[in-house]
């Protein structure tokens, strides 16, 4: 079986793990730019490629991260009329989405992507329960939840060696969100359903966004499976501008706040490595590590390595999950709805809730290192046996396998007629 | 302009004498509800006189015209304790002695001792007197802050406002009804008496980065439902240092303004999540079966309601008529009871209340009134105690009988009295009081 891959990412090294041939399609936009913001025009334009690569090598499926593999053909009679590329080489697109919709269609029109979204051959993996569950309740089809995973390659597998500490503590991830900068002025209106979905969340944290948005304030009645695809766009756009605040609130509740309180505690004792902590809180970092070799290794040389989820995710868990105990590292992360899930936790990771209780797990597992390694080697084990990019990649298979019908015989919406501006 | 004021009043020769064994002359305005309960607390109540407009916002100016008014009748009369309600009775004479444009405090000038009890933040009160002065008027120790919320109160310390008294509000006494509530009640189900908890989102927009320190409060209060803002911005986060004696009264003006301006964020976050977000639920789920009684809840959340009632008799009916009083706190409360606590269960009514976290100081919960803490359980509440009306009933009761033995003006007013000894016994152990506003 042949995978076609969007760029040389860890789909390819996923795939090849799990014995299939691999054929790389060109991303539509170049590196180091960002793949999100690839245009309509940009996507059309490397469609070409991308046929004739499938026609050299043919593939069963084509795996992307984030949507990269949406790509458009113009039509011969109909300039104004396009078709999807994965529909019209008649192949399932299998997307992982490790980011929110609003990110990764950044070049991408409103109208287009939801659009496009309709396609029953393009099978949407989701990293986080809740934003799948809201994209089947605005009716795209093919959405499926799939968490991250560590990428395929060699790991450390050695037990943690603790006269090898460099840091005592340390978090690595950036500052991301520029909600609050300071040129920003935002309507106040606008604030109003994220305050209202944190309020209600601090007593009932199980309650999602999309919920509180529509059983609770409910400014329109919600998406139904009969309306009219125009009517869910406008809807979901609506929604997503409300949701908006929430996101950017639920950065600073999941990460920023922990962050800023333990540069307070303990000032250098704790390595922070990222960007923007210093333009946006005034904390001294460190940038980011050069290589993926030296990101993986400085898991392994920190006593307690700190997982915050950033604020695009209500439960679903983030790389950092897979990528430190894949490494070796021991964690300690914010509690998480979707952890438990994937990992046992106080044996292959350890939690917190609140900054109480994170300063007291700190000085726990500080002062008790074989506990730290006992539970990092149990973390190991458990991402190399089942958190890989090769374990999601024969889940979506499979996923993408019971329905053949889809796969084989894609549809073409007429609605997608003249409605991506290139 | 200038103020000078006097040396605090509350030492030990001119606190109320033996205050707490013999009848004493209080004066508050004639409209108090401290009126009765000053009588009713053994002790002679004299209405001050009336002031053509005591609003607790007014300028100084106001103030020290009022100030003649006052100054004249408290050297008519002999006056032990002056009590109001958010300032509406701090009025100011000129100091000539002090400086030409120099004033004191009325009650000070003529040995009155001064307690103002605040049912609001006390940034709320003095908002025509711009802040430089307002902080150096609280941070003045010749008067008594009575504040009804323990978090307020430590916060007002913390920032080096002296004579800082916390206890809670209550009731005033009254009659009321001592029968049993009916089991069907002639009125609805369920209401909620009050206005929205805050009108913010209706103002133009905002700089998120002005909001960023009150999410951040917010957001760690949702994980640490018992920690308050002072405990949060001074020690779990640092974002600044409390002020201190050494420092100017302007800069120790200026980090309290900037503590309560990165406050107001986190009110904001707490107003929907102790108020409006409930009534928003109430309407959905109970319908009409929800009876809203307040103004403004169209224009802030959207919803319809009846007007408030203004004579507390027609109020007080109203709790016994409806079959379940919802008690829903406004966003500057943190830990403090509000009013309609003792209100509602003075008046013998059924209360379900939020919870908060001085409720078990002064109720007995789930025998006085009930708790719930979030939407599900507020509806299961809601159901159980619909169909138990024996067990409402005898709850409502309970709650009248703790109420009206405890929770009354009267029993403040001796609480405060006793309280007085011990504030002044205090004073001066915070940030060392000046005299000079400026």
């Amino acid at each position: 079986m042949t995978i076609a891959t969007v760029g040389d990412g860890w789909w390819r090294t996923a795939a090849e793990t799990t014995g299939q041939d691999v054929t790389i399609l060109p991303a539509a936009v170049d590196a180091p730019a960002n793949p999100y913001t690839a245009s309509a025009a940009a996507r059309t334009a490397v469609a070409t490629r991308w046929l004739e690569s499938l026609r050299a090598t043919p593939a069963e499926a084509i795996v992307d991260n984030g949507g990269t593999g949406l790509a458009f053909v113009r039509s011969d009679a109909d300039p104004t009329s396009i078709t999807l590329v994965h529909e019209h080489v008649k192949l399932p697109l299998l997307s992982h989405w490790i980011d929110p919709l609003v990110t990764v269609f950044q070049g991408l029109a409103w109208p287009a992507v939801w659009q496009c979204m309709q396609s029953d051959s393009w099978y949407k993996f989701v990293w986080d329960k809740p934003q799948a569950a809201e994209l089947e309740a605005f009716g795209v089809p093919q959405v499926h939840h799939l968490p991250m995973a560590a990428i395929d390659r060699e790991y450390n597998t050695a037990p943690l060696d603790p006269k090898k500490v460099k840091h005592a503590i340390s978090f690595v991830g950036g500052q991301n969100t520029t909600y609050f900068s300071p040129q920003a002025n935002t309507p106040t209106q606008s604030l109003l359903a994220g305050t209202f979905a944190h309020s209600i969340r601090a007593d009932m944290p199980d309650v999602c966004f999309y919920d509180i948005f529509y059983n609770f304030l409910r400014p329109t009645e919600p998406p139904t499976p009969d309306e009219p695809l125009e009517s869910r766009i406008n809807k979901a756009q609506q929604y997503f501008q409300h949701k908006l605040f929430y996101n950017a609130m639920l950065c600073i509740k999941q990460r920023d706040r922990f962050v800023v309180f333990l540069k307070h505690e303990l000032g250098d004792n704790f390595a922070l490595i990222g960007h923007r902590w210093d333009q946006a809180y005034g904390l001294k970092c460190e940038p980011q590590l050069p290589t993926t070799d030296a990101y993986l290794n400085h898991f392994r040389e920190t006593a307690i390595n700190l997982n915050f989820v950033n604020g695009n995710s209500d439960s679903g868990l983030n790389m950092r999950h897979y990528e430190i105990t894949a490494a070796g590292g021991f964690m300690l992360c914010y509690h998480h709805p979707e952890l438990e899930d994937q990992f046992e936790i106080g044996t292959e990771c350890e939690t917190f809730e609140s900054e109480r209780e994170l300063l007291d797990k700190i000085r726990f597992y500080l002062e008790h290192p074989e506990r730290r390694i006992e539970i990092a080697a149990a973390g190991q084990r458990r991402t190399l046996s089942q958190h890989l990019y090769s374990h999601r990649l024969k889940r979506m298979l499979d996923v993408a396998n019971v329905a053949p019908e889809s796969a084989s015989e894609p549809d073409t919406p007429n609605a997608l007629k003249g409605a991506v501006c290139v | 302009m200038t103020i000078t004021l006097d040396a605090a009043i509350l030492n030990e020769n001119q606190r109320p004498a033996d205050s707490t064994a013999r009848t004493l002359t209080i004066a508050a305005c004639h409209d108090s509800p401290f009126a009765g309960s000053i009588v009713a607390a053994g002790h002679r109540f004299v209405a001050l006189p009336k002031l053509a407009d005591p609003d607790f916002n007014r300028t100084i100016q106001a103030r020290i015209t009022d100030g003649a008014v006052y100054q004249e009748f408290f050297r008519n009369q002999k006056i032990d304790l002056l009590v109001d309600i958010e300032t509406t009775a701090l009025t100011f004479v000129p100091d000539a002695a002090a400086g030409p444009n120099a004033c004191a405090m009325t009650h000070a000038t003529c040995d009155v001792p001064y307690v103002s009890h605040f049912v609001d933040p006390i940034t709320e009160t003095m908002k025509n007197v711009d802040w430089g002065t307002r902080w150096s008027i609280l941070e003045h120790d010749g008067w008594i802050k009575w504040v009804w919320d323990d978090a307020h109160a430590t916060e007002l310390r913390r920032l080096g406002v002296p004579n800082v008294l916390s206890m809670p509000m209550a009731t005033a006494d009254e009659t009321h009804c001592l029968d049993p509530l009916p089991e069907n009640p002639p009125g609805a189900p369920v209401a909620f008496v009050g206005h929205p908890a805050t009108s913010w989102f209706n103002s133009p927009s905002v700089s998120p980065q002005s909001m960023r320190i009150g999410l951040i409060a917010a957001a760690a209060k949702a994980d640490n439902p018992d920690v308050t803002f002072h405990e949060l911005y001074y020690d779990y986060y640092e974002f600044a240092e409390p002020p201190n004696a050494s420092e100017s009264p302007a800069d120790r003006a200026q980090k309290a303004a900037i503590y309560f301006a990165n406050k107001f964020t986190y009110n904001v976050f707490l107003a929907v999540k102790q108020r409006d977000r409930f009534v928003l639920f109430l309407r959905k789920k109970l319908g009409e079966q929800f009876e809203l009684v307040g103004d403004y809840w169209p224009e802030c959340v959207g919803v319809q309601h009846k007007p408030r009632i203004s004579g507390r008799a027609e109020l007080f009916q109203a709790y016994r008529d409806v079959g379940i009083c919802v008690n829903l706190y406004k966003g500057n409360a943190e830990t403090g009871l509000n009013l309609r606590q003792f209100e509602v269960t003075a008046a013998g009514g059924f209360l379900l209340t939020y919870k908060f976290a001085e409720l078990s100081k002064y109720y007995e919960v789930g025998k006085e009134c009930v708790v719930f803490d979030s939407e599900r359980d507020l509806l299961d509440k809601i159901r159980y105690y619909s169909a138990h009306p024996a067990e409402r009933i005898e709850i409502a009761l309970a709650g009248q009988r703790r109420a009206l033995s405890q929770h009354l003006y009267s029993h403040r007013i001796r609480e405060l009295l006793k309280a007085i000894r011990v504030a002044d016994t205090t004073a001066g152990n915070g940030v060392s009081p000046h005299r000079t506003l400026g």
